[in-house]
C-alpha cells in the first residue's frame, strides 16, 4: 500500500466541493482510503489514526489544505492526486456566461445587466456612435469608440463631457488600448506591471503605434501599466490634445507607473506645448515619438525624444532599467552598418530597372513612419501613398502605385463596405500580385499585425500568394525582396514566432521593426 | 445610509471616477454596497489596513483584514456577522497583499473599490438575547427535524476515513453536552478543542457544533452561557483554520447571519411552519456546516434544559398535554 499527500497552501474550498471530490477520489479504481481535510490538529489525529499521516501531512497548517490517499500502486495513487488537482481546479473555473440571458439593447441595459461595468465599447455606425458614446459616459463608463466617421465636433463635445466627469474617451477611430491588462480593439497579448516590471505607462494617438510599443516592451520583459488610445485626431488643434492630457495626468498620479511613453504624429504646436507641459508636472521620465515631429522642442521639456517606434520602446525599456538611452542609439547605429552591408548583397539580385519600393501597409502609422524615413533616406518628394506626408506625393489613384508608394490600405478607400486589411488580406494579396507584375518593383513590403481581434493567421494568408508572386517572377528570370515585419509577440493568439517562421519558409526577409525594414529598404534602393 | 429593516432605496445617481489613481485603485467598478455589518463598518476605517484575498467563491469573497474577516457576498447570501452584500463581486485582485481603507463614498479593497453612497443599510449581527425566550414547543420540533436531517446525510457514500471522522466528531459532540450538564469547564474546554477543527470543509464540522452550541447556551439562557461560551471559544480557536477561527468568534459573541436570526425568530413564535423554513434554510448553508451548526444548538438547548431539570421528553410530553 502507498500513501502520499498533496498540500495546497492557504488553499480555501468550500466543502460541498471538498466532500464532492473526497467522494470522487474513494470511488477510483485501486484507492483504498482518503481524505481531503483542513490541517487542523483534530484532522490529524483522525488522519494518524487512519494511517493517512505522512510527513507532509504532520507539518501542514490550520489553514493548509491536506489531501491524504492510500492505494494499491503508486500509480493508482498519483492518478487519483492528480484528479483532485484537476477537480479542485475545475471548481474554481469561471462560470460560462448565461447564453439564454437577453441581449441588452441599450447601454443602459447593459449596465443593468452587468452593474460593475467601466467601460464600454462602441462599435456602432459613425453617425450613431456620439450619441450612445455620451450615453456610456452619463453612465459614468469610460469608453473605447472604435467607430470612426465621428465629427470633430463631437469628439471634442464627448472629449470635454469625459473631462469633467474624468471619463476617458479613446477615440473616435481608435483602435487599440490595454486597460488594467485588458486589451481592447486590436491590441497584442504583453506584460502588465504588476505583476511584471517595468511600469511604463503609455498613450498614443496611433493604434499600430501603441500596438508597435507594447509589443517591442513585451519582447523585452518589460511591462506596461496601461496603454491609452486617444484616438488619431485628439492632438490636432480643434480638439487639443483633451485625452491625452488628461491621460498623462492619470498616469503621472498612477504610483505603478514609472516612466510616460506618447506615440503620435506630431500634433499642433499649440497643442504639442500644453502636452509637454504637462509632463513637467511630474518628475516622472518621459520619452515622446511624435513622429517626425521636432527632437529640440521636445528635448527642452526634459523628455527624451525618439524618432521611431522601436527607438521609443527600446528608450523606454532602457531607462526603467535605469539604463543610458544613449546606448539605445549607439546599437541601432551599429545595425544600421549591418543594414548597409545586407542591402548591397540583396541590391546584387536586382535588376537595374527594379527601382521601386512598393509598402502594403494594413497599419496607418506603420506606412506614416515608413514615408519619413524613406523620405529621409531617398528624398520626401519621392514618396507618394494615398496617405502621403504632404498632398502633392498623393496617388493619382489609391489602386496603382507611382515611383515609391506606400499605401495605407486601413484608408477609406479601402475599407467602404470592406472588412480592414488586418481582417481581411484579400485586397493586400491582389495587390502583391500587381505589384510584382511591374518590372519596376524592386522591394515588396508587408507589414504583419498580430494581436487580438484580428486575422487568425495574417503570415499564412500572405505566403501562398507570395509564392505565386515568386514563381510569376521566376516566369520573368526577376527576383523581388520580399520583406515583412511581424508586430506581435509569442503569446499573441497567432505566436509571433510561428508567424515569422511562416514568412521565412516563403523566402521573405523578416526584420525586427518596421523601422529596421525602411532603413534596409532605402539603402537597397538609394541611388549609388 | 438606511437603518435595518427600512427598504433599501435604489441610489438615484452613480459615481464617476476621477483621476486614473482612482481608476486603478478601483473605481473602475461601479459596484453598490447594498448593505454591510455594523462590525465591517467599524473595522475598515480611513485608515488603510493590510489585507489578503483567503478565499473566493461564486457568490462570496473572504477577505482577512489584519486579524478580522470580511466577506463580500452578493446579495443571495444576505447579512452575516463579517458580510458586506454587494450588487457584484470584486475580481481577483492581481497582487496577494493590498490595502482595504474607506472613504466618504466608498469602500476601497485593493484594485476595487465600491460605492458606499448615501442609502446603504447597517446591519446588526448581534442578536437580542436577553430579550429572546426560545418555546420549548419550537425547540422540541426543531430537534426531530434536526435528527431527519442528520439521518440524510449519514446516508451518504462514506469511506474508512470519514467513518472515523463521524466517530471522533460524535462521540466528543456528547462528551461536551454532558460536560455542559455537569458544568464541567475543563471537561468542556478539553471537548471543544477535540472538536475544533475536526472535519472536512472551510469550517469544518466540528467548529459548525461548537458554534451551534455556544448560540443554544446564550438561547438557552443558562446561567454560566458566557463563561462557557469564553471556555469553548479559548479552546476552539487555536486549533482551527483562520476563517474558522472568526466564526467562532462571532458565535462566542452573539453574532449570527440572518438565517439564524430567522431561525431563532421562528422559535421564540412557536410556529412549527417557520421553524421549518427557517431551519431548512440554516441546514442548506455548505455540505455540513448548517446541518453541523443545528445539532450544535440542539444538543446546547438540551444541555440546558437537562441542567435547568426540564428534559427534552418532559418537554415532549408538555406539548402533548
Amino acid at each position: 500500500m502507498i500513501t502520499q499527500t498533496l498540500i495546497k497552501q492557504g488553499a480555501y474550498y468550500d466543502s460541498v466541493t471538498l466532500m464532492q471530490v473526497a467522494q470522487a477520489i474513494v470511488e477510483l479504481e485501486g484507492i483504498e482510503d482518503a481524505a481531503v481535510v483542513m490541517g487542523t490538529p483534530a484532522n490529524k489525529g483522525i488522519l494518524e489514526n487512519a494511517n493517512l499521516l505522512t510527513a507532509e501531512a504532520r507539518d501542514a497548517s490550520a489553514d493548509d489544505l491536506v489531501v491524504a490517499v492510500r492505494g494499491n500502486t503508486e500509480d493508482h495513487v498519483g492518478h487519483a492526486i492528480a484528479q483532485v488537482e484537476q477537480e479542485l481546479q475545475s471548481s474554481r473555473a469561471p462560470q460560462e456566461a448565461d447564453a439564454t440571458a437577453p441581449r441588452p439593447k441599450t447601454v443602459a441595459a447593459a449596465v443593468d445587466q452587468q452593474p460593475d461595468s467601466n467601460i464600454a465599447i462602441v462599435s456602432v455606425a459613425g453617425r450613431y456612435a456620439a450619441g450612445v458614446a455620451r450615453d456610456a459616459l452619463k453612465g459614468g463608463l469610460h469608453v473605447f469608440l472604435f467607430s470612426d466617421n465621428v465629427s470633430v465636433e463631437d469628439e471634442v463635445a464627448l472629449k470635454q463631457f469625459g473631462r469633467e466627469r474624468g471619463l476617458l474617451v479613446m477615440g473616435p477611430d481608435a483602435g487599440t488600448a490595454i486597460v488594467n491588462g485588458i486589451a481592447l480593439g486590436f491590441a497584442n497579448s504583453v506584460l502588465t506591471t504588476p505583476p511584471a516590471p517595468g511600469g511604463v505607462g503609455i498613450v498614443a494617438a496611433s493604434g499600430t503605434g501603441l500596438q508597435a510599443v507594447t509589443s517591442s516592451l513585451a519582447k523585452q520583459a518589460i511591462g506596461i501599466t496601461q496603454a491609452v488610445g486617444t484616438g488619431g485626431r485628439d492632438l490636432s488643434l480643434e480638439v487639443g490634445g483633451i485625452m491625452m492630457i488628461e491621460a498623462l495626468k492619470a498616469l503621472q498620479a498612477d504610483p505603478y507607473t514609472r516612466t510616460l511613453l506618447l506615440v503620435s504624429k506630431p500634433p499642433s504646436t499649440e497643442v504639442a506645448t500644453e502636452v509637454l507641459a504637462q509632463l513637467q508636472e511630474s518628475e516622472k521620465l518621459a520619452v515622446v515619438c511624435f513622429l517626425g515631429g521636432k527632437r529640440a522642442t521636445i528635448e527642452a521639456s526634459g523628455a527624451i525624444a525618439a524618432t521611431t517606434l522601436e527607438e521609443a520602446a527600446l528608450i523606454a525599456a532602457e531607462v526603467v532599467r535605469d539604463g543610458d538611452p544613449r546606448r539605445v542609439l549607439k546599437s541601432l547605429k551599429k545595425r544600421d552598418r549591418q543594414l548597409q552591408a545586407q542591402a548591397e548583397t540583396l541590391k546584387a539580385g536586382l535588376s537595374k530597372k527594379q527601382r521601386y519600393f512598393r509598402g502594403l501597409f494594413s497599419g496607418g502609422t506603420f506606412c506614416y513612419e515608413a514615408q519619413l524615413i524613406l523620405g529621409k533616406m531617398l528624398g520626401r518628394k519621392q514618396i507618394m501613398s494615398n496617405a502621403p506626408l504632404d498632398k502633392v506625393n498623393e496617388l493619382r489613384d489609391a489602386n496603382q502605385s507611382e515611383g515609391h508608394t506606400a499605401v495605407d490600405l486601413g484608408e477609406d478607400e479601402f475599407t467602404v463596405g470592406r472588412l480592414h486589411p488586418m481582417l481581411d488580406p484579400t485586397l493586400r494579396n491582389r495587390r502583391i500580385i500587381q505589384e510584382a507584375h511591374d518590372p519596376e518593383t524592386a522591394v515588396i513590403y508587408l507589414d504583419i499585425v498580430l494581436g487580438y481581434g484580428v486575422h487568425p493567421d495574417p503570415a499564412g494568408a500572405a505566403v501562398d500568394t507570395i509564392r505565386e508572386a515568386q514563381t510569376y517572377l521566376d516566369s520573368k528570370g526577376r527576383r523581388v525582396v520580399f520583406m515583412a515585419h511581424v508586430c506581435g509577440t509569442s503569446t499573441d493568439p497567432q505566436n509571433a514566432i510561428a508567424q515569422e517562421a511562416k514568412l521565412r519558409k516563403a523566402g521573405v526577409l523578416v526584420m525586427p521593426s518596421n523601422a529596421a525594414a525602411m532603413r534596409l529598404a532605402g539603402y537597397i534602393l538609394r541611388p549609388a | 445610509m438606511t437603518v435595518a429593516g427600512q427598504p433599501q432605496t435604489k441610489c438615484a445617481t452613480d459615481p464617476t471616477d476621477l483621476t486614473w489613481k482612482a481608476l486603478r485603485r478601483g473605481s473602475v467598478s461601479r459596484a453598490r454596497v447594498i448593505s454591510l455589518s455594523r462590525p465591517v463598518l467599524e473595522l475598515i476605517t480611513p485608515d488603510e489596513q493590510p489585507a489578503t484575498e483567503l478565499a473566493r467563491y461564486r457568490s462570496a469573497v473572504n477577505i482577512a483584514v489584519q486579524d478580522a474577516i470580511v466577506t463580500l457576498v452578493t446579495p443571495q447570501l444576505r447579512n452575516g456577522p463579517f458580510h458586506i452584500v454587494v450588487t457584484s463581486l470584486p475580481p481577483p485582485q492581481v497582487v496577494p497583499s493590498f490595502s482595504v481603507y474607506r472613504d466618504q463614498d466608498q469602500i476601497h479593497l485593493g484594485g476595487w473599490a465600491c460605492w458606499l453612497g448615501p442609502c446603504f443599510e447597517v446591519w446588526e449581527p448581534r442578536v437580542d438575547w436577553a430579550a429572546l425566550a426560545v418555546s420549548p414547543i419550537a425547540a422540541t420540533y426543531l430537534a426531530r427535524q434536526v435528527e431527519n436531517l442528520k439521518a440524510q446525510r449519514s446516508a451518504q457514500a462514506q469511506n474508512a476515513f470519514t467513518n472515523d471522522l463521524q466517530a471522533a466528531f460524535d462521540a466528543a459532540a456528547v462528551q461536551l453536552s454532558r460536560a455542559v450538564v455537569a458544568s464541567d469547564c475543563s471537561a468542556i474546554s478539553a471537548t471543544a478543542a477535540a472538536l475544533a477543527g475536526l472535519g472536512p470543509g472551510l469550517t469544518p464540522a466540528g467548529d459548525d457544533l461548537l458554534a451551534g452550541m455556544m448560540l443554544a447556551l446564550q438561547a438557552g439562557s443558562q446561567p454560566q452561557a458566557r463563561a462557557y461560551c469564553g471556555t469553548i471559544f479559548e479552546a476552539a480557536a487555536p486549533r482551527t483554520t483562520r476563517l474558522s477561527g472568526a466564526f467562532l468568534r462571532a458565535a462566542y459573541e452573539g453574532k449570527v447571519d440572518e438565517r439564524w436570526h430567522d431561525l431563532l425568530r421562528s422559535l421564540a413564535s412557536g410556529d412549527n411552519v417557520l421553524v421549518d423554513q427557517a431551519a431548512a434554510a440554516v441546514a442548506a448553508f455548505g455540505a455540513t456546516s448548517g446541518v453541523a451548526m443545528l445539532d450544535g444548538f440542539v444538543l446546547g438547548l438540551e444541555a440546558c434544559r437537562a441542567s435547568t431539570g426540564v428534559t427534552r421528553e418532559q418537554s415532549s410530553a408538555n406539548t402533548i398535554e
